[in-house]
């Protein structure tokens, strides 16, 4: 049980995830019932239900992570984001003078409460007693979720990766566990290397989903005014195509993306002395997320339970810790008083919007 | 005695201690721990699932429990149990209901729900609301879509005059515009706007054998206008793909459209019936035979031989099979001739 101090230099700390499907299946269909019955206000304390129940199953070192998270607050950030979303709809659908107005705000706004959002996840997130925290500052959250989104729009996408990777720095690099900071190095350069083939797959992908479309509404415009039928089995194929090019995206594409960069994210990211270790293979996560895909269709939604335990099962036991030394010298931060119920400091910023 | 692991809220230390029970006290023992506390100043959390249950001290210490019956136990003798929400998690029967009430309240909210609170969010939006959409609708259809119409100025001066004296069933005048425009690439078609107005395509006009044929549209779109279908079509699609968003999009935006398609089509079809029993009425009310609608129905089926449901009379393309329609159309006839008898 004490295999953490009895080991001496470095040792690799595996993560493991304990859930089982069926009985997350009981703790799921339960939120979903109390959810309807009451229109919707329990799912804030569904969502905390189910934070806890996937954070008390990751285990580390023979103890499990927890969510501390509280209803009320949840419920309050989704009230606001629910607010923001209504400003931005009709904001947008009729153009005046307020459109440019409301989504200044909403530019100015969003900062601020995506650092919030990354304050409250650290905050009310704790392992072996000890919170974590986010100390990341006002500015730099300008420039992470204003700046660098606006410079990936006018740049087409192509500064796409440089955005994810000043983002991951920004997380990353401003979290601390207890007293202790953690760390991320992977450079602009690695993110380019990383994404440059996906990018290019992708652009090529949606090339093959376009063109065919844009090919055939043209012809069906052509064949109508000269007053023919157009051709439906044309206009199927380029259906076809199109669904086709986005399937094979989403589903075989993403996947091993996501592997890619969340491997490079992991084995660049470090706690103190300790470094995290990730091993995600693109093609097993794309076997489960197809599987995923066809069994959630096919049970129309039940499945589901199962599917997010499979996935949290895999990723646990693709990534693991190095410890140098031992996790038990880890202390508190005593100079902000980060104790597990030290709530006063969170009444500050008591807002969660899902991130 | 249970056993546990005691952190004390300042180091990432474990210490593997032993709970007991003293009187309202509890008591944490070993590895170099020894502390007394009340068990009302503990935050205990409920269990949940097999994951390991936390106590939290006042002053940020913390034990971590793993033997949930052992516990229990303990907590029973303390009186301090709880977890009512555990056990309907972990009971088969309680579970077997939570999936029968959930299914039939999906099928309750598809079927009654959302077809309901549409229709109270489209009757309380604001008359000024729906003509600014509406305008704002049509003038992005006359600059992408519509052209101007091609039709005789006499004729639709004409048609104008006859379709304007037609009365709703209730006999009031209906208050609407007829808009003419051309657009090849929609074939025979007319479409309504929330705020009244009718658009008939010149290529609908030129199909229809006479002007009552031309009526049964007309009676058609403001079917549409007094069930406010547009309005509730749009509450109605919104809320569908929020709730599918809800239930399936923690696996795949791609797979939460699929349903959505499906549901909002069927919604479209109960609409295009319901406007069709409308018109049927007005004709009635206007001496005209409910039969012309199906008549045109019929002309408009036959031009689209393989794509049944294609080009018909709608803003939309997803209504029920004309000749379907028309044999509705047809049936309403029947009852109500065996009514009068």
């Amino acid at each position: 049980m004490d295999h953490v101090e009895a080991a001496p230099g470095r040792s690799i700390e595996p993560f493991r995830f304990n859930g089982s499907g069926s009985e997350y299946f009981g703790i799921w269909i339960v939120n979903v019932l109390l959810t309807i019955i009451t229109l919707g206000i329990y799912s804030p304390w569904a969502k905390v239900r189910r934070m806890q129940y996937f954070y008390r199953n990751t285990e580390l070192a023979g103890s499990s992570f927890d969510y501390h998270g509280r209803p009320l607050a949840i419920l309050k950030g989704r009230l606001l984001a629910l607010g923001l979303l209504l400003i931005y709809h009709f904001a947008t659908t009729h153009i005046s003078i307020w459109t440019l107005l409301a989504l200044a705000i909403l530019a100015l706004a969003l900062p601020w409460l995506l650092r919030n959002a990354l304050r409250f996840r650290a905050h009310y997130s704790s392992y072996r007693g000890l919170r974590f925290s986010f100390r990341g500052s006002l500015g730099q959250a300008y420039a992470v979720f204003l700046g660098y989104p606006i410079l990936m729009f006018i740049t087409a996408y192509l500064a796409g990766p440089l955005f994810h990777q000043r983002l991951k720095r920004y997380q990353h690099g401003n979290s601390y566990y207890g007293g202790t900071a953690f760390a991320f190095d992977a450079g602009v350069g690695r993110f380019y290397r990383t994404y440059v083939l996906y990018m290019l797959a992708g652009a090529a992908l949606l090339a093959l989903a376009f063109v065919p479309m844009f090919h055939m509404l043209g012809a069906v415009k052509a064949v109508q005014a000269a007053g023919g039928k157009p051709d439906p089995a044309m206009m199927m194929s380029a259906m076809g195509v199109f669904w086709l090019a986005i399937m094979f995206g989403v589903l075989i594409l993403g996947p091993l993306l996501q592997a890619a960069v969340q491997n490079l994210i992991w084995n660049h990211t470090a706690l103190g002395p300790h470094r995290f270790v990730s091993r995600l293979s693109g093609w097993r996560l794309m076997g489960i997320g197809v599987s995923n895909f066809l069994l959630v269709a096919l049970t129309l939604g039940l499945f589901m339970p199962w599917a997010a335990v499979r996935l949290a099962r895999y990723r646990a036991s693709c990534t693991s810790l190095a410890v140098d030394g031992s996790l038990d010298a880890i202390v508190g931060d005593a100079e902000r008083g980060v104790a597990a119920l030290g709530e006063e400091t969170a009444e500050l910023f008591d807002i969660d919007i899902g991130l | 005695m249970v056993d546990a692991v005691y952190f004390d809220g300042r180091s990432a230390q474990r210490h593997a201690v032993r709970l007991e029970l003293d009187g309202a006290d509890l008591l944490v023992s070993g590895d170099g721990v020894d502390r007394r506390d009340a068990l009302g100043s503990l935050r205990i959390s409920a269990r949940l699932g097999s994951t390991p249950r936390a106590l939290d001290f006042a002053d940020g210490a913390r034990c971590e429990v793993r033997e949930h019956e052992a516990f229990d136990t303990l907590l029973r003798e303390a009186a301090r149990r709880g977890g009512w929400l555990h056990r309907a998690e972990s009971s088969w029967r309680m579970i077997a209901l939570s999936v029968v009430v959930v299914a039939a309240c999906g099928v309750a909210l598809f079927v009654w729900g959302i077809p309901a609170g549409a229709q109270l969010v489209a009757r309380a939006m604001p008359d000024t609301l729906s003509r600014a959409l509406s305008d704002q609708t049509m003038k992005l259809f006359d600059r992408h879509l519509l052209k101007p119409t091609r039709l005789d100025a006499n004729r639709t001066a004409e048609l104008t005059g006859r379709l304007e004296d037609l009365r709703a069933p209730d006999g009031a005048q209906a208050a609407y515009r007829i808009e003419f425009r051309s657009a090849p690439t929609l074939g025979p078609n007319a479409f309504a706007l929330p705020d009244g107005t009718i658009v008939l395509l010149d290529e609908l006009v030129t199909l229809a054998d006479n002007d009552e044929q031309i009526a049964a549209v007309v009676g058609h779109e403001l079917g549409h206008v007094y069930y406010r279908h547009g309005l509730r079509l749009i509450a109605q699609n919104s809320a569908v793909g929020v709730l599918a968003a809800w239930w399936l999009g923690d696996v795949s935006a791609l797979l939460a459209a699929a349903p959505t398609l499906l549901i909002q089509a069927r919604y479209s079809r109960e609409f295009e019936s319901e406007a069709d029993r409308y018109a049927a009425e007005l004709m009635r009310r206007n001496g005209i035979a409910p039969s012309r609608l199906a008549e045109l129905l019929r002309k408009l089926a036959a031009l689209h031989p393989e794509a049944d449901d294609d080009g018909a009379a709608g803003l939309l393309a997803s209504h029920p099979a004309l000749l379907e329609r028309a044999r509705a159309l047809d049936g309403e006839r029947a009852d109500e001739a065996a009514a009068a008898h």
